[in-house]
């Protein structure tokens, strides 16, 4: 029982991750129908850059989360403006090269500024080395900041996108671009608005999970990998549905490391969510779409 | 290249007056490539330090040549080539080491590569048929992903996370020297393979592949099977992938599992998009961009990923067809400056010149559409009971109605009557349609949408399903992709029947485009066409294909009545000649009256009214429910 707890613990955790970098490509892709295959590289460039901040510049921790998160948000709003919103009436393609070309250009320039080394970022009072134990399961206390700071995430970001205006229009646009731009509701604005939340959204997992994951130069690869994979399962166009999704690939992958083949594990989950999609190709958690008109 | 033993000698056919090339055996681009082939070839020495680099040129040449057409033609974004270069690399290994005593050396390891990366094509190529864009992109990532792990766990194949080397290099029992003999070699292998990919993007699965890409409901409607086709696009590209694997693990003298990851993947699509997904030699200026340039400037090596990033995002933005869409654009301005005529003239879309008429007769009374004559009058069509209902809504509640051989009828009623789902159900478009429909005594429901139209059913679309970025000339020849008798290996050899029947293709389309009165247009993109002239091509597309009864949803919609009426006038006489059936929904009552010689008025799902034009005009339903007084 204490194992299964500690399973499901880890689980969760991992879950969280992927959770949250499922929902930064959800966020873009329901309204603007964008993969943005540099989410990954954006949200670890986000941890590296509050390390930089912290270690390097030496401003306290939560200052240099803080300006890091908005550096990041305003290079962003730039970055659409200049490379995103030329193409916003393009085809699907268009805008994925860019975000293509976008993980490359993003993944060097990091390189080259953060030096490529392994290093860590340190959390005041080192409490990412520190655990208690209930019944016998062992808890990290950092791991219970990312537990509380993830619910306060997807809280703050369910409000966003269901209780304010800008949500409102993030919705219309999801449903009917035609017919929300005939409302008047300014496609540009969505746009920015919904980029700089996907992105932040993906540099506060980038800076949270950096304690645990440890920086190196792609630390993020491979969460971006999971959360593509949590955001599939989910069907792509429902935030619930990718939280639940990373959630639970999370506990698929934990529960595999223990009971699959060991020369399984790695692959295990990712191998069931793509017979999962053989059947469901719209996803576990959305309904199918109205055919195609002709 | 001359072209005159079909040609009737007393007058010139369409395609000479229109100037149309005839397609024969050499082209341009082949003069070119073997052009560059020839100089690479006997220059290589000189540049002995890059050997390894110049190979993987090769490489990324290869497997963008066949991403030009599973992506570039047929439009499938895949993300998983990682996959076939790998299982390439590996077979060639465990070959090339005589792991299975099948004999060593390439002429074993080239023939076995292919075909196993074939049927893994046809096997990764499986999602496509569920799935498209987005969800494609990534299923196939997870192929390339899930593929990885198992080449680090299979390890009697792969030697797991050690490796394989690549073991002895030979040919037919000759050794092949490392440097400048195997690169030599490379080459010879690389310039026939484009050859074959050529070859089959100039004949009708290239045709069929780009029809897909641009227009999946009409590709069907025109009777091209696009489940094999997508699967097929992914087994020769994966084929050729696994040829390139080959040279990959020959090059490189050793591999194993982490050399082929996702990311290779995405680059291997990059280098296309960078180069021009739209040309083979946008394979190769890509793979050059990406697989050269670094290596020719050492310094620039950190700054590989803002160089490739940056060339990425400035291509997408300023020139979507890459840097060979750049060159060509830039060529166009030279030769404009040389010519001295303003850009605008000799731009593409604004190719077409006046082409005088033929001297001789109309165009049906030309050499191919004359043999297409059939006094035989063919479209007996019946429906039973057809009903398609979406949700609460009978769109379409019991409809039945049986329309003689040869006739034109028209089908007339308010917006949201039922007259367009009727035809989809018809022609099997609406998916959850009930209802038996037989054609001239063949049995039309339950079958897919290319069998239907194969059995002689031609559809046009009420909001124009064309072919984007295609040429109008093409479209008449994907309307003739079931003319086209030779099977796929010919067409990859591009042997002599091939030629002959691309030729008589080439003739009937130029004759039907000239009926149409489109011929002067043939070279235009469909896309930069006036709206009347897309309905004609619409229309055009659906003649072609020689149906039995051609359904016309609205080709007059949004157009003058008097051209309008022209353009009718041109179906019906081409319809009678090859004896077809017309059924046409329209909301020109003028149009109808004056074409049709049965109406059938739907209301609400059902059928009202059904007679002579003079009749139904007349009937007291139909003026209160759609005519008014």
């Amino acid at each position: 029982m204490t194992e299964f707890i500690q399973l499901l613990w880890s689980g969760i955790l991992n879950g969280m991750l992927y959770a949250l970098i499922g929902l930064s490509l959800v966020l873009i892709f329901k309204t603007a129908r964008i993969l943005n295959f540099a989410a990954g590289t954006m949200a670890g460039f986000t941890g590296w850059f509050a390390w930089w901040w912290a270690t390097k510049q030496g401003i306290p921790f939560l200052l240099a989360i803080l300006v890091a998160i908005v550096m990041v948000a305003v290079a962003t709003l730039l970055i659409e403006r200049l490379t995103i919103r030329p193409l916003i009436n393009e085809n699907f393609l268009s805008i994925v090269t860019i975000t293509l070309g976008l993980e490359f250009l993003i993944a060097n320039l990091s390189i080259n500024f953060f030096g490529g080394r392994a290093e860590s970022l340190r959390i005041p009072g080192d409490i990412q080395f520190k655990n208690f134990e209930i019944g016998g399961v062992r808890f990290n206390w950092w791991h219970v900041v990312i537990l509380i700071s993830t619910f306060i995430i997807l809280a703050i970001v369910g409000y966003i996108v269901n209780r304010t205006e800008l949500g409102l229009a993030m919705r219309a646009f999801a449903e009917d671009k035609d017919a929300a731009r005939l409302m008047g509701i300014k496609e540009s604005t969505v746009s920015q608005w919904t980029w700089t939340l996907s992105v932040t959204v993906g540099g506060l997992a980038g800076i949270l999970f950096a304690p645990v994951l440890f920086l190196q130069q792609d630390y993020m690869n491979i969460p971006f990998i999971k959360g593509f994979v949590a955001a599939i399962l989910g069907g792509f166009t429902s935030l619930s549905g990718g939280v639940l999704g990373g959630l639970l690939l999370g506990e698929l992958e934990a529960f595999a490391v223990k009971y699959a083949p060991r020369q399984m594990a790695a692959a295990l989950p990712v191998i069931i969510v793509f017979f999962i999609l053989l059947i469901r190709p719209r996803g576990l958690f959305t309904r199918a779409k109205a055919h195609e008109r002709v | 290249m001359t072209y005159n033993e079909q040609t009737s000698p007393s007058s010139a056919s369409a395609m000479q007056r229109a100037g149309i090339p005839v397609p024969g055996y050499i082209k341009r681009n082949h003069i070119l490539g073997v052009f560059f082939f020839a100089l690479t070839f006997l220059l290589l020495p000189q540049f002995d330090q890059y050997t390894t680099a110049i190979g993987f040129i090769l490489v990324f040449a290869a497997v963008g040549g066949s991403l030009v057409l599973a992506f570039g033609a047929a439009g499938q974004f895949t993300l998983g080539h990682s996959i076939f270069l790998g299982a390439g690399a590996f077979l060639s290994a465990n070959i090339a080491n005589d792991s299975y005593g099948w004999g060593r050396g390439l002429e074993v390891e080239i023939p076995i590569a292919l075909a196993v990366c074939f049927v893994l094509g046809l096997i990764v190529g499986l999602p496509s048929l569920r799935v498209n864009e987005l969800y494609l992109a990534l299923a196939t990532f997870a192929i390339a992903y899930v593929g990885q792990q198992v080449l680090y766990e299979w390890k009697q194949f792969t030697a797991g996370g050690s490796g394989k080397s690549a073991g002895d290099l030979t040919l037919f029992g000759w050794e092949i020297g490392r440097g400048t003999p195997y690169i030599r070699l490379s080459l010879i292998i690389i310039l026939v393979t484009f050859w074959i990919v050529g070859n089959i993007l100039d004949g009708k699965t290239g045709r069929s592949m780009n029809a897909l890409r641009t227009s999946e409901t009409a590709a069907r409607s025109v009777g091209i099977n696009v489940a094999w086709l997508k699967i097929l696009a992914f087994g020769i590209s994966g084929a050729i992938t696994g040829l390139a694997g080959v040279l990959y693990i020959h090059n490189l003298r050793y591999a194993g599992p982490e050399n082929f990851n996702v990311h290779l993947s995405i680059l291997l699509i990059l280098t296309l998009i960078i180069g021009g997904r739209h040309r083979l030699a946008g394979a190769v200026v890509g793979a050059i961009f990406v697989k050269f340039l670094p290596e020719l400037i050492r310094d620039v090596q950190e700054y590989e990923g803002i160089i490739y990033g940056g060339a990425l995002i400035f291509l997408t933005l300023f020139s979507p067809r890459g840097i060979i869409g750049l060159i060509e654009a830039g060529l166009r301005s030279i030769g404009a400056l040389l010519a001295n005529t303003p850009v605008a003239n000799i731009l593409p879309n604004s190719a077409s010149k006046e082409i005088e008429a033929s001297s001789d007769g109309t165009p049906l009374e030309s050499l191919s559409l004359a043999g297409l004559a059939n006094s035989e009058k063919r479209g007996h069509l019946t429906v039973t009971d057809a009903r398609v209902i979406f949700g609460g809504v009978r769109a379409v509640d019991g409809v039945s109605f049986e329309v003689e051989a040869g006739k034109v009828t028209g089908v007339i009623g308010s917006n949201g009557a039922g007259k367009t789902t009727l035809f989809n159900a018809i022609t099997g478009h609406a998916k959850n349609a009930e209802g038996v429909f037989t054609l001239d005594g063949f049995e039309l429901s339950n079958k897919p949408i290319f069998t239907r139209s194969l059995a002689g059913l031609g559809r046009t679309f009420q909001n124009l399903n064309l072919h984007g970025d295609i040429r109008v000339l093409d479209h008449a020849l994907i309307g003739l992709e079931r003319e086209m008798k030779y099977g796929r290996v010919s067409e990859a050899f591009r042997l002599p029947h091939v030629v002959r029947n691309e030729r008589q293709a080439y003739e009937r389309s130029a004759e039907l485009l000239d009926h149409m009165q489109l011929l002067e247009f043939w070279n235009e993109k469909v896309d930069d066409l006036p709206y009347g002239l897309q309905k004609r091509v619409d229309v055009a597309r659906g003649l072609a294909t020689n149906p039995s009864v051609l359904l016309l949803d609205e080709p007059a919609a949004g157009l003058p009545t008097a051209e309008a009426l022209e353009m009718m006038e041109h179906v019906i006489e081409y319809a009678e000649h090859i004896g077809c059936g017309v059924i046409v929904i329209e909301h020109n009552v003028e149009l109808v009256a004056d074409v049709c010689e049965r109406v059938i008025v739907m209301d609400a799902g059902k059928i009202l009214a059904d007679g002579t034009a003079q009749s139904v005009m007349q009937n007291a339903d139909v003026i209160a429910a759609y005519l008014g007084t």
